[in-house]
């Protein structure tokens, strides 16, 4: 492109008493910033398939499968509707588990934030369970709400919620003192420095720890599915590794990342609508 | 009784602070304070730092409550912030994710005012101080000195009988508070209303005071009050060369730094 660019300039700038044309230069690769940035990463992901492509091809199929293997039985798994299944099972128990815990965790984020007492009393649980590998709990959760949909969810939730919990609180507690003066001196009520002053300045946290809580979420569903009913994306990982299928096993390994890269986009999305000033960016834009 | 009716009354005020971790010592800020202010008076607090000017503003609106003594607005007691105060802020204490009329829409929000009445007073205040066409900005795209603007526009739209100011020019570059001060005396003048300001800038003192409460530290207590009798409306220009009003600064600048 920007060769081109290049010797149409030169050939023109004679008619101008510009500057003298360049002398022919040979060939090089115009390594500037946007190359760098838009051609690199691309190169990198072309380059690892290859390379896995040749490899894979040496080796059993039965220990790793081609990328090629993996997109043929990917259209496979579609064309079935075996995937679309999983993957919209999958999504319900993230979208009912994960919202759940972030109802929950944003509202006790903020009562903990905003009241001293409670902070003192809950922090020792919070603390633990952020601390435990609650995945240990799936057995118990199993006795104590059947296997399915709603075990799922409940592991889910348990995994996602705690990192809600402490940074909402976080967000809350660090609202600048000047402000809580402000809403004093206008008599705002609780409720009013809640939702005006207290919760919008913990935006930032509260995104940041939804960000943490999904990709926690995401491993409470698909470790849900494996273990408990072998529904939907998880199931689908546990039956094709139980029967040494290992093309469909990558292709759903990787169905399930695009599970969290949906959600990752619908955060964001979710940040740029109900908070456009917590961006530098937006907030400068929006004048 | 013809003469001005006190609005505040600061009756022998202390308060005290506990130093954390040493429960037993605690240390003086303000000692037994005791002055009126009069209706429509403009009052400066100065002093060095740590002479309690600030906590005494606070006391006075009600931010936190006196130890000792008592400080009466209008005859009401000062219990909690009464209803009719404003206050400007040593930094803009503007909402950031607000623009600045929806800042100005949060302080009226306890005065349960009609929708037409909220409009209203916004427009009334914005228009006062220059402010009409930025009210749909957010406050990161406003100048410092646009951004205390908005502050006591804020504080305007309240209707206050008194208004309290803590350092509200500090930050700001000495042109824009020169600007800013003379706007404020216009407005302040045009709306009567009684105004206690914390300052450490004795020319700011003196442009604006009708008296000055000098305050000294350790204890933090009232060194002098004192008198600034030149005519309002006083006007920087007119103020710059005068020898009187240096005279006056430099007393005041002598009792703040204990020379007198």
């Amino acid at each position: 492109m920007s060769l081109t660019e290049d010797t149409s300039l030169a050939s023109s700038a004679p008619d101008r008493a510009g500057p003298p044309a360049a002398p022919p230069r040979k060939f090089r690769i115009p390594w500037n910033a946007k190359v760098r940035r838009r051609v690199l990463p691309v190169a990198s992901v072309v380059v690892f398939l290859g390379v896995w492509q040749i490899f894979g091809a040496q080796v059993n199929p039965i220990l790793l499968a081609t990328p090629s293997a993996v997109a043929t039985s990917f259209v496979d798994i579609i064309g079935n509707g075996e995937l679309g299944a999983a993957f919209l099972r999958a999504m319900e128990v993230l979208a009912v588990g994960f919202g759940l815990s972030a109802v929950v965790g944003i509202a006790v984020g903020v009562w903990m934030g905003r009241r001293e007492t409670v902070s003192r009393v809950l922090n020792p649980y919070v603390s633990f369970f952020q601390a435990t590998p609650l995945i240990a709990l799936t057995p118990l959760v199993v006795i104590w709400t059947g296997i399915g949909f709603t075990s799922e969810v409940t592991i889910t939730f348990l995994l996602a919620v705690w990192s809600i919990i402490i940074n909402t609180a976080e967000g809350t507690r660090n609202t600048p003192a000047i402000l809580l003066d402000m809403a004093k001196v206008y008599r705002a009520g609780e409720w009013s420095v809640v939702r005006h002053v207290a919760m919008p300045n913990a935006v930032p946290y509260i995104f940041a720890g939804l960000r943490i809580a999904l990709a926690k979420a995401l491993i409470g569903v698909i470790i849900g599915e494996m273990d408990i009913s072998l529904k939907g994306l998880g199931g689908l990982i546990q039956n094709y590794g139980d029967s040494f299928q290992t093309a469909p096993l990558l292709a759903s390994i990787i169905s399930s990342s695009i599970v969290g890269v949906i959600g990752t986009i619908v955060l964001e999305v979710l940040r740029r609508k109900l908070a456009p000033w917590s961006s530098n960016a937006s907030a400068h834009t929006r004048v | 009784m013809s003469a001005p009716t006190a609005c505040i009354e600061i009756e022998h005020v202390s308060k005290r602070y506990q130093r954390p971790g040493r429960k037993a010592e605690s240390f003086l800020a303000v000692s037994d304070v005791h002055f009126d202010i009069r209706q429509g008076e403009f009052i400066s607090l100065i002093g060095a730092s740590g002479c309690g000017k600030t906590t005494l503003l606070r006391m006075m609106s009600g931010l936190i409550p006196v130890d000792d003594g008592q400080i009466r607005i209008n005859g009401n007691p000062v219990q909690g912030v009464p209803g009719s105060i404003g206050f400007v802020f040593q930094e803009p204490a503007l909402l950031p994710w607000k623009t600045v009329r929806e800042n100005m829409v949060f302080a009226l929000k306890a005065k349960e005012l009609s929708p037409g009445e909220v409009d209203a007073a916004i427009d009334a205040k914005l228009e006062l101080t220059n402010l009409q066409d930025f009210a749909g900005y957010y406050p990161s795209a406003l100048s410092g000195g646009m951004q205390q603007r908005a502050g006591l526009a804020r504080a305007l739209a309240c209707d206050p009988d008194v208004l309290f100011m803590d350092e509200p020019l500090s930050a700001l570059d000495a042109f824009t508070r020169r600007r800013l001060q003379q706007d404020i005396a216009t407005i302040i003048e045009g709306i009567g209303a009684t105004t206690v300001l914390v300052t450490h800038d004795v020319d700011e003192a003196v442009f604006f005071s009708d008296r000055i409460v000098v305050m000294g530290t350790s204890p933090g207590s009232v060194r002098d009050v004192v008198e600034v009798p030149f005519p309002k409306p006083r006007k920087h220009a007119e103020l710059l060369g005068d020898p009187e009003v240096a005279k006056l600064r430099d007393h005041v600048l002598g009792i703040v730094l204990g020379l007198h």
